[in-house]
Parts: C-alpha cells; structure tokens; sequence
C-alpha cells in the first residue's frame, strides 16, 4: 500500500486548527478578564511572539520536503518466506 | 491595579484594599518547567542524529520528525500560555466591604465567589514545605459563617501579612456595624 507524504501533512492542519481555536479561547479571556493587567497583557505578546517564531522555523523546515513523495507500507513483506517460483517453492518441502 | 469598574458587581462606595495574585515564583516555576519541555524535542532529534544516522536518511522518518516536533512545541506553547494565563487570572481580591476569588479553572471554566467582612470568623495563614519557608508564601484559610465556609488564598505571597490585614478589616468592619446599630 502506498500513500504520498503529503497525507501526514494534512493530519498536522487539522492539529493546527483545533490549536488555533483553543489559542483564539485563550487570547478571549485575556483581553475579556486581564487586558488591564500588565503581567497578562505581556504574556499576550509573548505568547503571539512564541507563536511567530514556531510558525516560522516549521515552515522553514517543512517547506524543504518533497510532500509528494510517496511511502510504501506492509510491502516486501513475506510472512511465509515463500518465493514467486512454483518450482522453488516445491523444493523447499523436499 | 483592578479597579472598582472590573469589582463583580461592585457595591457602591466600594474601595479596594488590594488584589492578590499567587506568588511569583509559582510563576518562574511553570516558566523553568516548560522550558524544559520545549527544548525535549532538540534533544530526541539531536539523540536520532547521533544514534541513529541512517535513520534520518528514510524518506518518512525526517518529515514526520519534522511534524511531530512542530506539533508537540505548538502544544506545548499552548499549555504555557494557559499555565500563566490561569496564573493571572486567578485574583483575590479584597475591599472594604467583601473578599472576592476569582478562578480559572482551565479553558471554559470560571468561578466567582464572594464573602462578606461581617460573616469572616477567623483566618489563618500556612507556610508548609522548603521553597514556601524560603521564598515566604503560603496559604490563607478564610473562616466563615456563611454556606460557604472556607475560603482559600492559595500559594501567595506573605500570607501573614494577608492575615493581619483581613483580621484588621474584619475588626474595623465589627466596629463599625456596632457604631451603626448604636
């Protein structure tokens, strides 16, 4: 079986989705509850700064991979260590 | 500074005497924890590397690596930024009139309650353990008359001093009901 690379890729937005609304969740209560507070409007910035810089060196690395590229799984396995030939497999009884 | 405008119902004439969040280094240390945590997926690759060379070179290994990592320091990232958040969000404040605890509890949760100076019976203060007795924090346990019965000011910073401060209040609070019903 036989699947491009780009599968796995797709698996990681659905993963930044659900992170991105649970950031949006988080960044509501702060400007809802503490946006008159120092301390947690600083943490705002440096979360959305942490943020940046992630985005930015993944998609650094990610960008350099050949997503296309295709992955071969549960192949040249052979449980029963026989060959394609008939008359080897014949022999190996005798 | 949490003024009267933020107060839950702010009853008038209401002054604030002070908001209280937990200590600092309660702060610092989910800082050094999640650094920790955030520099693991540096070390696994670095290890991969190092250990196994030739796995690298397989065409799904690096990418999924690559994934994974990014993944896990977006996770992990996330869970800071709640760790402090709730930090900052859970308040207590205390007025002239009522102790008010504000709590985050996670991402949909959060709990207000109120405690009137007139129904508090006793506080005390606790400092339990080697970082709390060294960097002074602690806990306030808020007796009351109330249906609520304790109220808990948790891992803050020179709870005796909150404790005298409340029992000061609370005296001040008595004493001016009595001059009221005289």
């Amino acid at each position: 079986m036989t699947f491009p690379l780009v599968y796995f890729l797709y698996a990681y937005f659905v993963f930044a989705a659900v992170w991105a609304a649970l950031s949006l969740v988080g960044l509501y209560h702060l400007i809802s509850y503490g946006s008159r507070m120092f301390g947690s409007f600083f943490l705002g910035i440096v979360y959305l700064a942490g943020v940046i810089v992630i985005a930015y060196v993944s998609y650094g690395y990610l960008n350099q991979i050949d997503w296309q590229s295709e992955i071969s799984i549960f192949e040249n396995i052979n449980f029963l260590n026989l060959s394609s030939s008939p008359s080897n497999s014949f022999n190996s009884f005798k | 500074m949490l003024s009267t405008y933020r107060l839950p119902d702010a009853l008038p004439g209401e002054s604030v005497k002070t908001v209280i969040h937990r200590d600092a280094i309660i702060a610092i240390k989910r800082v050094i924890f999640f650094a920790l945590l955030l520099a693991l997926p540096i070390v696994v690759i670095a290890m991969v590397n190092i250990l196994f060379p030739s796995l690298i070179e397989v065409v799904w290994v690096w990418p999924l690596l690559l994934l994974a990592s990014s993944a896990y320091l977006l996770f992990i990232w996330l869970l800071f930024f709640f760790s402090l958040l709730d930090y900052f969000l859970d308040v207590w404040v205390i007025t002239d009139r009522r102790i008010i605890d504000i709590r985050q509890n996670g991402f949909f949760s959060r709990a207000i309650s109120e405690m009137h100076l007139s129904r508090v019976q006793d506080v005390s203060s606790e400092t339990h353990g080697f970082f709390p007795t060294v960097f002074k924090y602690g806990n306030v346990v808020v007796q009351t008359a109330g249906e609520q019965n304790k109220l808990f000011f948790e891992e803050v910073n020179h709870p005796e001093h909150i404790r005298d401060m409340l029992m000061r209040l609370v005296a001040e609070k008595h004493e001016t009901t009595k001059q009221q019903g005289t």
